[in-house]
């Protein structure tokens, strides 16, 4: 049992005990919340926030910080559909996405370029590009809606991976675009595992000299780390304009935060290093679940905000203040620090 | 054989000879010492060494190959590995992708193989006869740990050299002795070791042969046993060193006790401690580390308050309840960790000098700037504070320079009471003279001082008497006449 307290007490275990509570409160308040029908609604609220939380989290593991994914995704999203509408509106999905994710690799690797090469901080790199990629945007791509997308974009929205019909008749279902979610939850969570860039990811978020000591390629990694969360964010920016059946060039601008606060929920640290990838699906989920589901309550929407803004101080505070806690009682009772000293077990062990 | 050969080396910065044709050279499987004081010109050797600078003249030849050439990568590759003082440990990471980080990154595997990290850690753990758990991460492991992990991943990593910059400097006694030890075991099986130190204890314990440089020159090489302790200390200081006695002025034996502590105790830390000091005497106050020495002065500070007991100061009992009140009752606490705990590092050495009492320089509710500077240069003056000028950033001055900083603030505060801990810990030789002589000064203008140090030398050259605390509790209290070292250490170790 000591491994599970001990679990419950990172920011991971404080939001899964909230998540959970939040949902049973919620369904034992409103049934409605557990159907099948509403689960499946949240999943598909969730699509565009987890792709995107999935990027930022790799940016926040490095110890950096990305803003202006959401500028990227409706550049790319926008470009990529003016360009088939043009050019020919009957073209398959594969080069639209392409096309998309060729803009998002190219943004990216301008914040890659000045984050890795001239050494600038992140945030004030990424949130000058946020500013310079929309007006860019808006300026010269056009700044009206598209509403006639590419045929296979609409096919896309109406394609679904299971459907069914409730007894009053309604529909839901479980949309195809589910599947990039799922494809970018499989892919970074094996990449940041499994592969020595990934490891070098959590290395830099660790410690920058030591890596530079180490003889990690530190710029290398970083510029690429840009290119990936512009790739990502170009494949976003097609989904979302797909769900949406229009190409908005204001959509997605403006959700940076809550992006962020939903992978700060989930108990990745701003300061890097630290973070897993199952908390930020969790951080996604449960910001989902209160920007949706508070209504069913019958909790004003303008909750929403406060709910998720005390969320973050107590996900993110709770771990904090009782490391502190546990830092001060053993400040008061040093263990003795032996050279060679047998560490107390890790929670792993006690399995 | 030489594993590793330092020739001829020069280096100049800007017309200032910093290294004058240099020459280290480090047997096989042998502990190589490298001693010198700061500024000496140690640190540029290893940089250029390691293949982060590039030397004006010289050879670096590295198991047999010239690596003069070769960046510093190249020369991870040909065997040599440096321990950094910050051991440039991943913190995040567990003990086991430490020690297989470095062999990883340098073979460019492009996947993590975590059952063959874990084997390949636990192998070179064993090698090393060392217990470490594998599945800890390195922020949660303690300094002496850390620094094994750090070895670990030099030996994975298949290196013949291993540089060590100051290694023992966050290590307690105990903790030396540990990794001694494993040095000395590790060595036998091939692998030589430099230690840039400047503690001659140490150079004695683990060293076969030793350099000492001095004002960028070698002043001498060869065999340990050629060395007598004064050679070795004349040769880093350039002057002579007196390993005697400082013997302050003793306090007047009719006085008063100024503070008196009264069976304090502080579970599980320390219990049932009484002793007193009289103005104008020192002292001494050691034991192993979680012998209670460090809690008790903390406690002191009054950062943890006491469970139980009396402090008297000037026959008054007080009790005061955080640091800020006993700071205003007239006990200075100097902290052991001045990086850490108390120097404002970027700062100037007015502001870091000056900032516990600035309310005290104010014109109209706005800072005196004119009162801070004077202020400032005459505690620059008094102290001997080597400083370019006041406004300089703490962090370019000397170790030494540092803790004079730090005791500057607390004589501003015009404390009773003065408690040191550590308060030459990283201070090179010469410094720790002078720093021993400022504390003598105090304690003759009337402050009651304190050291707790577990630099037994240290304690038998400045202090009046010693007291010796053994798992929380005094084990022996005696007047320094009647103490050598010998017996001290005897004291110390045997109570535990």
């Amino acid at each position: 049992m000591r491994w599970l307290t001990r679990y419950l007490r990172t920011s991971e275990g404080v939001i899964l005990i909230t998540t959970l509570l939040l949902c049973i409160v919620i369904g034992f308040l409103n049934p409605v919340f557990l159907s099948a029908a509403n689960l499946l609604d949240l999943v598909r609220d969730s699509i565009t926030t987890g792709i995107f939380a999935m990027a930022v989290y790799v940016a926040l593991l490095s110890g950096g910080i990305d803003v202006s994914f959401t500028a990227i995704a409706a550049t790319a999203m926008y470009g990529s559909v003016k360009l088939f509408v043009l050019i020919n509106p009957h073209a398959p999905l594969l080069p639209i996405f392409l096309v998309a994710a060729a803009i998002g690799a190219i943004l990216g690797s301008i914040n890659g370029l000045l984050i890795a090469i001239f050494r600038l901080p992140t945030l004030i790199v990424t949130l000058g590009t946020l500013s310079f990629f929309h007006g860019f945007l808006l300026t010269f791509l056009g700044s009206r809606h598209i509403t006639d997308i590419p045929d296979s974009m609409l096919d896309l929205s109406r394609s679904f991976l299971y459907r069914g019909r409730l007894a009053d008749g309604s529909l839901f279902s479980l949309p195809t675009t589910s599947l990039f979610l799922i494809a970018a939850i499989v892919l970074i969570a094996w990449l940041v595992r499994f592969t020595a860039f990934g490891r070098y990811i959590y290395a830099i978020g660790g410690s920058e000299v030591a890596c530079s000591r180490l003889g990690i390629p530190v710029a290398r990694t970083k510029f690429l780390i840009y290119v990936l969360i512009g790739v990502m964010a170009g494949v976003t920016g097609i989904v979302h304009s797909s769900q949406a059946r229009v190409a908005n060039p204001f959509d997605l601008v403006g959700s940076e935060l809550n992006v962020i606060a939903a992978v700060v929920l989930g108990g990745t640290r701003i300061s890097g290093g630290h973070g897993t990838v199952f908390g930020t699906i969790l951080g996604v989920f449960l910001v989902t679940v209160i920007n949706n589901s508070l209504v069913l309550i019958g909790i004003s929407s303008y909750w929403e905000r406060c709910v998720i803004g005390a969320l973050i101080i107590v996900g993110a505070g709770v771990p904090l203040l009782l490391q502190r806690l546990q830092a001060r009682r053993s400040a008061v009772a040093p263990s003795s620090h032996s050279p060679v000293q047998v560490p107390a077990p890790r929670p792993e062990s006690n399995r | 054989m030489a594993s590793l050969v330092a020739q001829n080396i020069s280096k100049t910065y800007v017309r200032v000879p910093v290294l004058q044709d240099v020459t280290l050279s480090v047997e096989a499987a042998s502990v190589h010492c490298l001693a010198g004081e700061n500024g000496s010109g140690k640190s540029t050797l290893i940089k250029i060494i390691s293949g982060t600078l590039s030397a004006d003249t010289g050879t670096v030849i590295i198991d047999g190959h010239d690596a003069t050439r070769e960046n510093a990568l190249k020369r991870i590759g040909l065997g040599l590995s440096i321990i950094y003082q910050d051991f440039s440990l991943l913190p995040n990471l567990t003990v086991f992708e430490n020690i297989t980080f470095l062999d990883s990154v340098s073979r460019r595997r492009k996947f993590a193989n975590f059952r063959q990290m874990k084997q390949h850690a636990q192998e070179t753990l064993t090698q090393m006869d060392v217990e470490i758990l594998l599945e800890t991460l390195v922020e949660d492991l303690p300094v002496a740990n850390q620094q094994l992990v750090a070895i670990a991943r030099a030996l994975r990593n298949r290196s013949k050299i291993i540089i060590m910059d100051e290694p023992t400097s966050a290590l307690t006694r105990r903790e030396v002795k540990a990794l001694f030890k494993i040095v000395r075991s590790v060595s036998q099986q091939g692998v030589s070791f430099i230690f840039v130190t400047h503690k001659l204890e140490e150079i004695y314990e683990i060293c076969d042969e030793v350099t000492v440089l001095r004002n960028g020159k070698v002043v001498a090489t060869g065999p340990i046993a050629n060395f007598s302790t004064a050679d070795l200390s004349q040769a880093i200081t350039g002057r002579q060193i007196l390993v005697e006695r400082l013997q302050p002025p003793a306090p007047d034996p009719t006085a008063a006790p100024l503070l008196r502590v009264e069976s304090l105790t502080l579970p599980p830390l320390f219990y049932d401690v009484t002793f007193d000091v009289k103005p104008g005497e020192i002292l001494g106050l050691t034991g192993l580390l979680g012998s209670g020495r460090s809690e008790l002065a903390i406690s002191l500070s009054g950062k943890t308050p006491p469970a139980s007991g009396r402090i008297l100061l000037a026959g008054k009992p007080i009790s005061p309840r955080n640091v800020l009140e006993a700071q205003a009752l007239g006990i200075g606490y100097i902290p052991e960790d001045r990086l850490n705990e108390g120097l404002f590092l970027e700062q100037e050495i007015f502001d870091n000098i000056l900032i516990g009492n600035l309310w005290r320089r104010t014109r109209g509710g706005l800072l005196d700037f004119r009162q801070i500077r004077e202020d400032g240069q005459g505690y620059i003056k008094q102290l001997n504070i080597k400083a370019p000028e006041g406004t300089a950033p703490v962090q370019t001055l000397s170790g030494g320079n540092q803790q004079r900083v730090l005791i500057a603030r607390y004589l501003d505060l015009g404390p009773k009471v003065l408690i040191l801990n550590g308060p030459t810990m990283g201070v090179d030789v010469g410094s720790k003279r002078d720093i021993h002589l400022l504390i003598a000064q105090l304690a003759q203008r009337g402050t009651a001082v304190i050291v707790v140090s577990d630099d037994l030398p240290e304690v038998l050259s400045i202090c009046h008497r010693v007291i010796v605390l053994a798992n929380g509790r005094v084990a022996h209290e005696e007047p320094v006449e009647t103490l050598n070292l010998n017996t001290l250490v005897q004291e110390v170790t045997l109570e535990s």
